[in-house]
């Protein structure tokens, strides 16, 4: 039997209730002590990136690890990957970070948000425009609901350049941000004016923190905390 | 010298006329919870500086019928020769007048001109646009005021 000795600072593969959803069945020992042994004999040709320890939305990891389950195909691998090997390591990896916050969001979100990281990522629906999703751009998403405490669920789109985009609707009102890396973003704003009622379109740019704060500002968080949809 | 032109310049479309955008799945935007098509991203409306597009495509609706769901149909069906459409995907018609005031709004002159040929009927472009894609407001409102319609490719195909 093949056997894969990770190093010793790997503690654990990060969330099992994530590995549990992904396409292929993958033998995962259930204690966490087991788990510096995994028999890796039925496992697919995969490349995998595993996190050293634990790391929340407040201090990320500072460099993930690569490890291929299969050393001496690596190079391979790496040189021939297939788009649908891409698609499901690019799935994978946004699944596990969205898997670190998860706990602070009702069950729905996690549902709902792997369903439309499938099928932005699925390979029947790929086009030449088609991109991954870039995931320092994610993590900027995850950090920003977290922050801006959005209850309502968003519609994720991928823009050309990778950059993950959401939209919130309520009633009159939209709000469409495109998330890029270190915490900045892009939105346009769509309202209904205060005195006139003829419709407004903002836009803005910046951090994530004063993206909150111009929400507020502009009377529209009822698309971030309007009741759970 | 005055420059040659090859071809007479292409007539502008009628402002009460409409343009067909195909817009990947990756720019539809979906009711979270039916997966019902409820809009797409401005960023669909994007030009790509990758391979340098100084227009917009698109596909001039009246070219191929006065009824809307042959319009639908006929511009599938062009843009199925050119490209594999997916069924995720959807097509937005836009008035052709909107998006002129929209540009006006933002001092952009936009033009919307027939291009079509013998290999490539009805296809018309959007001249005129940033070509850094620096406006979003205006991309914002390609997306909202300027779109009449949004088709799924699927719903088209009577698949849902």
């Amino acid at each position: 039997m093949t056997k894969l000795q990770l190093p010793p600072c790997i503690t654990h593969v990060q969330n099992p209730m994530v590995v549990a959803t992904l396409p292929f069945a993958y033998p995962v020992a259930s204690s966490m002590t087991s788990l510096k042994t995994i028999d890796v004999s039925k496992m697919p040709t995969q490349n995998w990136t595993i996190f050293a320890g634990h790391s929340g939305l407040s201090s990320p990891p500072t460099k993930p690890m690569h490890i291929s389950l299969r050393a001496s195909d690596a190079k391979v691998l790496r040189s021939t990957t297939s788009l649908d090997v891409q698609l499901f390591d690019n799935a994978a990896e946004i699944k596990m970070a969205f898997s670190q916050i998860v706990m602070h969001l009702t069950p729905e979100w996690r549902t709902v948000i792997f369903k439309q990281i499938d099928i932005l990522l699925d390979l029947n629906s790929w086009e030449e425009d088609s991109a991954f999703i870039q995931k320092s751009t994610f993590t900027t998403f995850l950090r920003f609901i977290i922050f801006a405490k959005s209850t309502r669920l968003p519609s994720l789109g991928v823009d050309i350049t990778g950059h993950l985009l959401a939209a919130w609707n309520n009633d009159n009102q939209r709000i469409i941000v495109e998330f890029f890396t270190e915490d900045k973003a892009a939105a346009t704003f769509v309202k209904l004016g205060a005195l006139s009622g003829e419709r407004e379109t903002l836009a803005w740019r910046g951090h994530i923190n004063d993206l909150k704060h111009f929400i507020e500002q502009n009377g529209m968080m009822g698309c971030l905390q309007g009741s759970p949809t | 010298m005055s420059k040659v032109h090859k071809q007479p310049r292409r007539k502008d479309l009628p402002t009460e006329d409409h343009v067909a955008r195909y817009c990947s799945p990756q720019r539809v935007i979906r009711d979270p919870n039916t997966n019902v098509i409820i809009g797409v991203f401005p960023q669909a409306f994007k030009l790509r500086p990758k391979i340098k597009e100084t227009y917009l495509s698109s596909h001039w609706m009246e070219f191929f019928s006065t009824d809307i769901d042959s319009q639908f149909q006929a511009v599938a069906a062009a843009l199925g020769k050119k490209l594999s459409i997916e069924p995720k995907a959807a097509i937005a018609r836009l008035n052709v007048g909107y998006v002129v005031q929209a540009g006006e709004k933002k001092t952009h002159s936009i033009r919307i001109r027939d291009q079509s040929t013998q290999n490539n009927p009805g296809y018309s472009g959007v001249y005129g646009m940033p070509l850094d894609n620096s406006d979003s407001i205006f991309l914002d409102l390609l997306a909202t005021e300027c779109c009449i319609e949004i088709r799924g490719v699927s719903e088209m195909r009577g698949e849902s």
